[in-house]
């Protein structure tokens, strides 16, 4: 990842947790590895933490899609699974991008859609532009 | 909402005597916890608050500050579903552990209709009490609690919201109706309801709403309690608010 990419998809990370309401954490994540590849959040948040996060995040892209919910629609389609815990919330935003990278997000309160997926695709624009490069 | 003309007339009325004091007001079903909570609100010192049903039933409380610090009595003992005694539980915001029978307790004494609440002062030394559970503590469990009455199975209620919508109630065995004009195929969401109940069968409770956006849009609530399920699906992207909302009202039961 060039250096000029890495701070774009800081830029656009922090542009993600500053402008949807209630974000707390928003991390972009290798789905196949787990790897964090770029996070951006409030105050301290122990590494242990992050990890249970994006383990969360994975269990439910392979809960939610068991032989895949996405089964009727197109590929590129972007995917946005909500889990509702007792306090937070996490969000889990996939698409059908070569890149394969998803975007994890811990929320206070409730998000607004839109906004979620507006951030993440800036987001995965640079990511396939990364891909590419 | 009472004008704040009424609110200085009542107020002059109870100085000359025209009224009792509001702590002796006949509550009905409706306004005996806003009322409860009020008082308690606007307690200072220590006093006793008790609030008593036409029957008998009633809920004693010691509080100070704004907090309830201990529970004094509950009567008949049926109304409390915890086996350590109400008056030996200390009261802590930090252990939330017995605020749930109490507002279970209050909930069911308001529903007995007749209710009088009573505020008075403490015959012995206050001894034994714990910080407190603060009067909005208090209210937010008194909502779970209404919600919770009326709303007994979350995910019948959560189903039976939707009859225009696709979808499908799984547990013991699954159920798929799907309306006419759904765009949403019957056997794809039965293989879908199958599929999740299998992951699901190790939790307690899952709340989730999948949204997938594209050309053909799809928006997937899932609502998971107690060994049963039901998934409601749509095309509609304009239902999502709606999903959305009556997912958020089921996070308090996790």
């Amino acid at each position: 990842m060039s250096s000029d990419i890495r701070r774009k998809i800081q830029s656009a990370i922090d542009t993600l947790r500053n402008t949807v309401t209630g974000c707390e954490i928003a991390m972009l994540v290798d789905r196949d590895t787990g790897l964090v590849l770029s996070k951006s959040n409030t105050g301290t948040v122990p590494q242990d933490y992050l990890d249970r996060l994006v383990s969360q995040a994975q269990d439910m892209l392979d809960d939610s899609l068991p032989e895949g919910f996405c089964e009727p629609h197109e590929k590129d389609a972007t995917l946005c699974i909500y889990r509702y815990g007792a306090k937070k919330m996490t969000a889990v935003v996939t698409s059908g991008n070569p890149a394969g990278d998803i975007v994890v997000c811990e929320f206070a309160e409730r998000p607004e859609q839109s906004g979620i997926l507006t951030a993440t695709e800036a987001l995965f624009e640079l990511t396939c532009e990364d891909k590419a490069a | 909402m009472q004008s704040p003309a009424d609110i200085f007339q009542e107020t002059i009325d109870m100085i000359d005597g025209k009224t009792p004091p509001v702590e002796t007001l006949i509550y009905s079903s409706y306004t005996a916890l806003p009322a409860f909570q009020s008082v308690l609100s606007q307690t200072m010192l220590p006093r006793r608050i008790c609030m008593r049903a036409g029957n008998g039933h009633r809920v004693s409380v010691i509080a100070e500050n704004r907090r309830i610090v201990k529970i004094a009595e509950v009567h008949p003992s049926g109304l409390w579903e915890n086996d350590q005694a109400p008056h030996t539980v200390t009261c802590s915001a930090d252990d939330p552990g017995y605020i749930h029978p109490l507002a279970s307790a209050l909930s069911k004494i308001a529903e007995s209709g007749d209710i009088r609440i009573t505020r008075t002062l403490l015959a012995d030394p206050l001894k034994g009490a714990g910080k407190g559970y603060p009067a909005s503590m208090l209210s937010d469990y008194l909502k779970k609690e209404q919600v919770s009455e009326h709303n007994p199975d979350p995910v019948t209620g959560f189903y039976d919201a939707f009859p225009e919508l696709a979808r499908a109630t799984f547990g013991k065995q699954t159920h798929v109706d799907v309306p006419a004009t759904s765009a949403i195929d019957p056997e794809w969401l039965h293989k879908k309801a199958e599929a999740v109940r299998e992951t699901l069968t190790d939790r307690p409770g899952e709340l989730r709403l999948l949204t997938l956006s594209g050309e053909r849009p799809l928006v997937v609530a899932l609502v998971w309690f107690k060994e049963s399920g039901c998934i409601v699906a749509t095309h509609d992207q304009d239902r999502f608010d709606a999903l959305q909302g009556r997912i958020e009202t089921l996070r308090h039961l996790l």
